[in-house]
């Protein structure tokens, strides 16, 4: 009844308009290779809080949505992954277009995306409220060790050097300080200027790590592709009833790992439609053609894709811990709506926790309808040239991290994070990690010291909390299991 | 083990990228970076007698992780023999196109409060334009008539006050 009742509410006019619009714009972006969601959801949150909070969050939901469904455009026309969840797409996907085949890759694409979106987010209204139930038994030590692990997981499975992830993230655990102190009200590194007293506004560093300075790394690197002048094939587009039953048990069993990987903080889409493709291809009777253009391996890819999104949403709204780079960004938007993501998001906002299990669902049915509609022209996105999309870009970071406080300081703030992006990911640093560690720097700060104000202290307070306890080891495994990993593999290489 | 600084060059296309000096530059700035805040947080209030930290009890334990996570990585690539190599990369690095950018965006922000914004910004999206090979005869025209539009939308729609 609380569903119904939230996606009566979502259906009023203006909450569809914003949310259409961000599907709209979530597709463009997810379909032009270079343009990241995170980059989009980054660039356009500040511009949101001019809307009214149902409204700004129905048009987030629909960028992220619509982004991680169309990134498999040009993951299919163009070899090209729009995003980084859409690079398994492309091994089926491009080569049943130059099968002749683009348009039935195009509808699978938007078919099973949909799909995995209503499944996880099915997912996300059965378990969300018993998960946020069991988080109320959270205390500060808990909190803190959740903040660790979230951090780990991030570290551990997304980035190649576990070190230079962790000394990244503790930098944004540094960064995380400025501004006053939560318990002593002491300005900590503000070199007396008022604009610092509030601490460094993610969102501003956020604009710069993944808008400009993704912006300065493409310039450097000279990055830029088209498809100016290539023609498409089209064909039909919707598969038929005999391919819908025979992709049915992998689907299945693509939507169950999907949502479980989503769930787990630090992993996104890349990292499940990698998983499902592989167990799928296993136990699929096609399993020959995986990778040369089956149907199959496309849908298996498009469904865990957005299979992904409830998981991340879930362990984001009932922990406070984000699943992805998306939902890193979504916290600090919802924090910026006075809404602190975690257990009692379900206790003080119980109706707004329905509403976004309501905005997913309606965000996946304009995503069908949407897509299958614009099939025929969504080639002819990837006409945009590359030089465009930088100016275009550029010029929102400014305004958009101007319209943040309108304030010219947090311009300059995301200028210097847009350098500082750019210097990491030239020497191989992950940037990841420092965003996450500036959004959990807070938690993690302010509940180990209420830890030790709990016990005179004492450190023993980690270990004699069950649920702490078990994070911090999980967390340590996370980051010394890979070196440990490495370490054995090399002397099992020197021995041989 | 190999001491020798390696230096940028292009072989057949192919690009050597200098990981170990940026490493090892980058590591030593956030040591210095540390050592800072390490001095600096020294001088915050102290923690309660009943076990409260003090203010400075969290900067200086994250930055003594970051000084020890630094000397990891300074060692790691000097242990490093292995050269990366962007096998990938096609074309040359576009440095000038880069400091270019990043010069102009700070010409932008230096002019923020002296210019209008739709002039401002139509400067800003020429020598963008010009930087990144677009031809003068559609950059003017575009900057002058995009910056316009999102002048109208931001300030009026939005209510972003951009400077007059």
């Amino acid at each position: 009844m609380d569903i119904m009742n939230a996606i009566m509410h979502i259906l009023q006019p203006a909450i569809m308009l914003y949310m259409l619009i961000g599907v709209a714009v979530g597709a463009i972006i997810g379909a032009l290779p270079g343009l990241s969601v995170v980059m989009a959801i980054s660039i356009l949150t500040p511009l949101t809080f001019f809307l009214a909070p149902d409204q700004g969050l129905a048009m987030l939901i629909g960028i992220y949505n619509g982004g991680v469904w169309a990134g498999g455009i040009s993951a299919i026309l163009i070899n090209t992954p729009g995003t980084p969840a859409s690079i398994m797409s492309t091994l089926d996907g491009y080569a049943m277009t130059k099968r002749g085949e683009a348009g039935l890759a195009l509808g699978i694409n938007t078919i099973y995306s949909v799909m995995g979106g209503l499944f996880s987010t099915f997912i996300l209204s059965i378990a969300a409220f018993p998960l946020a139930n069991f988080a109320l038994r959270f205390g500060p030590p808990e909190y803190f060790a959740l903040a660790l692990f979230g951090l780990s997981m991030m570290i551990s499975v997304s980035e190649k050097s576990i070190v230079k992830g962790l000394l990244v993230g503790f930098v944004g655990f540094l960064i995380s300080t400025v501004g006053l102190d939560s318990m002593y009200a002491f300005q900590r590194f503000t070199f007396g200027n008022e604009n610092l007293l509030t601490g460094i506004p993610f969102i501003a560093v956020m604009i710069g790590l993944f808008g400009a300075g993704e912006v300065f790394y493409q310039v450097y690197e000279n990055d830029h592709k088209t498809m100016t002048g290539i023609k498409i094939k089209i064909g039909r587009i919707i598969p038929t009833f005999k391919e819908f039953k025979k992709y049915g048990f992998v689907s299945a069993i693509t939507a169950v790992i999907s949502v479980i990987i989503g769930a787990i903080p630090g992993t996104g889409g890349d990292i499940a439609s990698i998983v499902c493709w592989d167990t799928c291809k296993k136990i699929s009777k096609d399993s020959e053609n995986y990778g040369k253009g089956s149907a199959e391996g496309l849908a298996v890819t498009c469904l865990a894709n957005n299979g992904v999104i409830g998981g991340a949403l879930t362990t984001m709204l009932t922990l406070g811990i984000p699943g992805d780079a998306v939902t890193a960004v979504l916290i600090g938007s919802l924090m910026m709506y006075g809404l602190q993501p975690g257990p009692m998001l379900f206790v003080e906002h119980k109706s707004f926790v329905y509403g976004i299990i309501a905005m997913m669902i309606i965000a996946n049915i304009i995503i069908l309808v949407f897509g299958l509609l614009t099939t025929k022209i969504s080639a002819k996105f990837l006409n945009l040239k590359q030089q465009t999309i930088w100016i275009g870009v550029m010029v929102l970071c400014v305004i958009g991290s101007f319209a943040i406080n309108n304030s010219l300081s947090d311009v300059w703030i995301m200028f210097t994070a847009g350098i500082f992006g750019f210097i990491l990911r030239q020497f191989d640093f992950p940037v990841a990690p420092l965003i996450l560690a500036i959004i959990l720097g807070p938690l993690a700060e302010s509940n180990l010291r209420r830890s030790l104000a709990l016990s005179n202290g004492s450190y023993s307070i980690f270990l004699t909390s069950p649920i702490a306890l078990v994070l911090l080891f999980v967390t340590a495994l996370a980051i010394f299991g890979p070196i440990l990993k490495k370490l054995l593999f090399h002397k099992k290489i020197a021995k041989a | 083990m190999e001491h020798i600084h390696l230096y940028l060059k292009y072989i057949l296309g192919k690009r050597v990228i200098n990981l170990k000096r940026g490493e090892i530059t980058l590591s030593i700035g956030l040591i210095f970076m540390a050592v800072y805040a390490i001095v600096t947080s020294l001088h915050f209030p102290a923690g309660t007698t009943d076990g409260v930290p003090g203010a400075g009890y969290f900067p200086i334990i994250v930055s003594c992780f970051i000084i020890i996570l630094s000397v990891i990585v300074i060692i790691m690539s000097f242990i490093k023999t292995e050269i990366k190599e962007n096998i990938e990369q096609k074309s040359k690095p576009n440095i000038k196109g880069t400091l270019g950018t990043i010069l102009a965006t700070l010409l932008f922000l230096i002019l923020w409060n002296k210019l209008h914004f739709i002039a401002n910004s139509s400067i800003y999206i020429i020598i963008l334009g010009i930087l990144y090979g677009k031809k003068l005869k559609f950059i003017i025209p575009l900057s002058i008539v995009s910056s316009i539009i999102v002048y109208l939308i931001f300030s009026n729609v939005l209510n972003v006050m951009l400077t007059r």
